[in-house]
């Protein structure tokens, strides 16, 4: 079976794969049984890739996809969250904040993140989702999180512009500070989509198989994201 | 102009001090502490005279005092002093409850004198610059704001609710809410919060967070705490980042630094080079008593704050919004 992997190209590390890659428009292409395939989720029309492993984004996942699927979460997958969240596990007492900008509003991607940091801090407690006037541009979502056992989160996104991703955690006698741009190792900046990026062997390692439990804690936080808490 | 200090209790009144030295017009004529041993060694600094006793302190000839006690304290010193006909800049936050501090505007404008609340940040450069840059229409119209200020945790009698009147989310609220309120020109009508000890063994709040909306329907969220501890490079922060619909700005009023590299425990320390926003307030407070002017920040934008922030308390309590 050949690794097909869906995801945005220009998020991907290409220069430091181990596997042998190949970006393709479309399966008519998947011809090669032992290389790994690359479909920019701009040109996955959600046709069938029964017969291969297929790695998806979490914020394309459908009802429509079969089990097996590996989902993967675009935070999950960056070596600074990795890392970071290397540190926070050491003691996850503390106060987390997320800032994101990104260029389209997308309500799963806020519920992708809340299963991300679920994993490290555990469910939450309780989350509210307060929204910016509907009526203005660029949105702006600000979510508050208690996950209990002392650890708290807000999370603030703004739909526009470029992504652009700060981390802080303020934990005991420990402070984690990351600024997407502040970290950019090129100057100028736009020679290089890092650090927000990350490789396709990241995908592999980091993916979760997608099954019915998978699916109802992610239909459960898109849930919470849309007001089902309060907002 | 005569100028006198209420109190050194509060750690600010040192740089107020300072500052007040630093104006040609300006003479230092006393400093009242009950803290005897604190006030005679500050009176000695500012080469001044200390008044142990509250009442001869106020009889001396004087224009204007500043008020840097323990925040339950602000409401009987501003009360007195304004019963003695001076003018009063009081530290933050302006009271404990609500009702004291519209008590002690009610005083002060009974008795014809001007009450100033101290909100340095104010006067940091980045700051007012971000405010012409808003009131300019470069941002467009406001969507949001983000907003931190994290400190260290000051100890002392900061940490004793009696006296404190609440922790971390008292003393750091109040700051950025003002500058958000100058910011709109709106009032905070909704606030949310999570506030609790989280850094520190302390009987009072250490941090919170704060999910705000505005009347127009601008909201907010704010990170305030005492987490930064004594290694980290820095006291800590003050930031603000403003959403509008033409662009996002963000300013942060401490960035001005250079890095500061040493060998020993604390290896690196940011160097502030930026410009002095207490001097910036105590400048304006005696210009404003000069020329007898509405202080650019008044008694009521103490109390707007202060309602912000105790309205945290309360919706962390409750663990539901609270509607002012």
């Amino acid at each position: 079976m050949r690794n097909v992997v869906i995801a945005n190209v220009n998020k991907l590390d290409f220069q430091t794969a181990r596997s042998e890659v190949e970006v393709v428009e479309g399966t008519a292409q998947l011809t090669n049984a032992t290389k790994t395939y690359v479909i920019d989720w701009g040109n996955y029309n959600g046709e069938s890739l029964v017969g291969h492993t297929v790695f998806i984004p979490s914020i394309l996942l459908s009802d429509s996809l079969t089990d097996g699927t590996k989902v993967y979460f675009d935070l999950e997958c960056y070596p600074f969250f990795q890392k970071t969240k290397e540190v926070i596990r050491r003691n996850t007492k503390g106060i987390f904040r997320l800032r994101r900008i990104v260029e389209n509003e997308d309500n799963t991607l806020i519920a992708s993140d809340l299963y991300v940091l679920s994993t490290v801090f555990g469910d939450p407690e309780s989350v509210s989702v307060k929204r910016s006037s509907a009526e203005v541009k660029p949105s702006h979502v600000i979510v508050m999180i208690n996950f209990g056992g002392g650890t708290i989160a807000h999370l603030d996104y703004t739909f526009s512009g470029e992504d652009f991703i700060e981390l802080e955690w303020s934990g005991i006698n420990t402070i984690i500070e990351f600024n997407s741009c502040e970290m950019n190792p090129f100057e100028p900046k736009r020679y290089t989509s890092l650090p927000l990026s990350y490789s396709v062997e990241a995908i592999f390692d980091l993916s979760h198989t997608v099954d019915d439990r998978l699916v109802e804690r992610l239909s459960n936080f898109h849930n919470k994201v849309n007001g089902g808490v309060q907002s | 102009m005569k100028i006198g200090m209420m109190s050194f209790a509060h750690m600010h009144a040192y740089s107020y001090a300072d500052s007040l030295m630093k104006l040609p017009n300006v003479e230092l004529v006393g400093i009242y502490d009950d803290n005897m041993e604190r006030g005679k060694e500050v009176a000695e600094k500012y080469s001044t005279k200390h008044y142990p006793d509250q009442g001869s302190f106020l009889e001396v000839d004087m224009d204007a005092v500043i008020i840097c006690s323990e925040n339950n304290r602000h409401k009987e010193m501003t009360i007195n002093a304004a019963k003695a006909k001076k003018h009063i800049l009081c530290e933050k936050p302006i009271a404990t409850t609500v009702e004291d501090a519209w008590e002690m505007i009610g005083v002060c404008k009974g008795h014809e004198v001007i009450l100033q609340t101290a909100f340095p940040v104010r006067f940091s450069s980045p700051i007012q610059q971000l405010k012409r840059l808003i009131d300019a229409g470069e941002l467009g119209d406001i969507v949001a704001f983000r907003t931190t200020n994290r400190g260290q945790n000051p100890g002392g009698w900061f940490i004793d609710e009696k006296l404190s009147g609440g922790g971390a989310v008292l003393d750091h609220t109040v700051h950025m809410v003002d500058i958000m309120r100058w910011y709109l020109g709106k009032e905070i009508t909704e606030v949310y919060s999570i506030v609790d000890s989280y850094f520190h063994q302390i009987d009072i709040d250490d941090a919170g967070i704060l999910t705000l909306q505005f009347a127009n329907g601008v909201i907010a969220s704010h990170d305030a705490s005492w987490s930064r501890f004594s290694e980290y490079p820095t006291w800590g922060d003050v930031t603000i980042e403003v959403i509008g619909t033409k662009q996002t700005v963000k300013v942060d009023a401490l960035k001005e630094h250079f890095r500061l590299f040493a060998s020993g425990n604390q290896s690196l320390s940011n160097v502030f080079y930026g410009n002095d926003m207490d001097f910036g307030l105590i400048q304006d407070f005696v210009e404003c008593v000069e020329q007898k002017r509405e202080p650019s920040i008044s008694g009521y934008d103490g109390l707007k704050a202060l309602e912000v922030a105790l309205a945290a308390y309360q919706s962390s309590n409750r663990k539901s919004k609270v509607y002012l």
